[in-house]
């Protein structure tokens, strides 16, 4: 009796470590594009653009990926939190990959005129970066898409641009 | 049933017993193990040295000359390596609030390391000013469709212009690799000489430092007569000499990823030639963090 009871405790103390490794595991999930959704959705306060964003992590073949933070989207896009009712903002993690995901839900009422015209300007600027400092790239920026779907504006550098832009017009339509 | 009793207090303690023995250990393990933030903060004050187990992580023998692999050492373990206190973790936030980093490819990576692992948020109002094969020569050169400045706030930007509108109290300027092709190592001090000179006009009061150059992969296919470490040895030490010469102040990062006998260590190559990863700018971040605190042990010269 006393021996079953021991093994018993064994077997239920076994089983509660295991719940807590695992939850921690989750606690501990970096801010890789790939395990991000939580990230995206804090960043944008809104749940949607995350879960296309997620849904696209999914669906199609992205390298390792990070969320872009506001400060970063605000210095470098130029765009502020005012001009975004809801966004996603990822890039490759690898500064050698021009891979990015940049969806923008302007306000109610607003222009998508901003966000396009960040949009074209950071293409612009990547495409003179990468011209001769790395032919492969450059090539993957020229092929970058800007497409605007009502009020969202998405800049998409892929090798699965038409699927990722199929995923976003199908997914916020 | 008195007896039955007994067994089930007994099997209950040992129970939590167990609970408490795996629970410490878990605990134990996830705090080696898992991926702090760079050097958290000990809210009390007093170090518990995460830093220890990011240094258990890598090898440090064999590969670096012992001289460098001590300074290594130095810098990773003691006297820097405790815990920043919530004071010292301020001072830093401050310091790199007002800072701004302008830099090359290798900046542009270190940006996006930031984005992700600076989870202290050090350096999350750092201005960045970067942008893919920069340099002091294109720096010079008057905005144009197609020349090389850095975006700030969506626009292209003189480098003087964007820290003056970002009201930066100090620049750290990382540029190296690029510093060398088509142009010789006096030229291309010359251009940065007139960088320098640029954002001290218009921005009087900045504290200028240099960061040192880093090292090639010893075996990258990509060597030219130009780029080589021979060459960004030499750079290197003509930076120190800009830096006397030029009251600005000297960030050794460099020589703990290297030096131009080895070259860039293979450990923390991203790419084999010169592009660093992860480990490497753990380094660096260690040394920028340090740097503020005013412990960094290779401050040759600081702005006045």
């Amino acid at each position: 009796m006393k021996i079953k009871i021991v093994i018993l405790s064994l077997v239920l103390s076994v089983s509660l470590c295991s719940c807590l490794l695992t939850s921690c595991g989750e606690k501990t999930a970096d801010n890789s594009g790939k395990t991000a959704s939580s990230a995206a959705q804090n960043d944008a306060g809104d749940k949607k653009l995350s879960d296309v964003y997620e849904k696209i992590t999914q669906e199609t073949s992205l390298p390792e990926m990070y969320i872009m933070t506001d400060g970063y989207i605000e210095s470098y896009y130029g765009l502020t939190a005012d001009m975004m009712e809801d966004k996603v903002f990822a890039s490759a993690e690898d500064a050698m990959l021009a891979d990015t995901i940049a969806i923008v839900k302007v306000p109610e009422g607003s222009d998508t005129a901003a966000v396009e015209a960040a949009f074209k300007t950071v293409k612009e600027q990547k495409m003179v970066e990468l011209e001769s400092y790395n032919p492969d790239q450059y090539q993957r920026v020229q092929k970058a898409a800007i497409k605007t779907f009502g009020q969202y504006v998405c800049y998409v550098i892929s090798d699965d641009n038409d699927a990722i832009l199929n995923i976003i017009e199908s997914s916020i339509a | 049933m008195k007896k039955s009793n007994t067994f089930v207090v007994r099997g209950i303690t040992l129970l939590l017993l167990v609970m408490l023995v795996a629970g410490n250990f878990i605990t134990v393990r996830f705090s080696q193990s898992g991926n702090p933030s760079f050097f958290s903060i000990n809210s009390h004050g007093s170090g518990n040295r995460t830093g220890q187990s990011f240094l258990n992580n890598r090898s440090l023998t064999g590969e670096l000359p012992a001289g460098y692999r001590d300074e290594l050492e130095q810098i990773l373990n003691t006297p820097t390596d405790d815990n920043y206190t919530e004071e010292e973790a301020a001072a830093i936030r401050k310091f790199y609030a007002e800072t701004a980093f302008v830099g090359d490819s290798l900046m542009m990576g270190y940006n996006i390391y930031l984005q992700k692992n600076d989870r202290e948020g050090y350096f999350a109002k750092t201005t960045m000013l970067c942008a893919y094969g920069f340099s002091a020569r294109n720096a010079i050169r008057p905005i144009g469709e197609k020349t090389k400045h850095p975006l700030y706030k969506g626009k292209k930007m003189l480098v003087e212009d964007a820290l003056k509108l970002a009201k930066s109290k100090r620049v750290f300027i990382v540029f190296w690799a690029n510093e060398i092709p088509g142009a010789d190592i006096d030229k291309a001090n010359q251009n940065l000489e007139i960088l320098v000179q640029r954002i001290r006009e218009k921005s009087p009061d900045i504290e200028v430092y240099i960061v040192s150059p880093c090292y090639l992969y010893l075996k990258t296919p990509k060597k030219t007569n130009f780029l080589n470490n021979n060459n960004l040895y030499a750079l290197t030490l003509s930076r120190r000499e800009f830096c006397k010469n030029n009251n600005a102040g000297y960030v050794e990062v460099s020589k703990y990823l290297g030096n131009e006998k080895v070259g860039l260590l293979e450990k923390y190559t991203s790419d084999y030639h010169i592009h660093v990863n992860k480990d490497a700018y753990d380094i660096w971040t260690k040394v920028f963090t340090d740097y503020a605190l005013g412990r960094d042990p290779d401050i040759e010269v600081v702005p006045k």
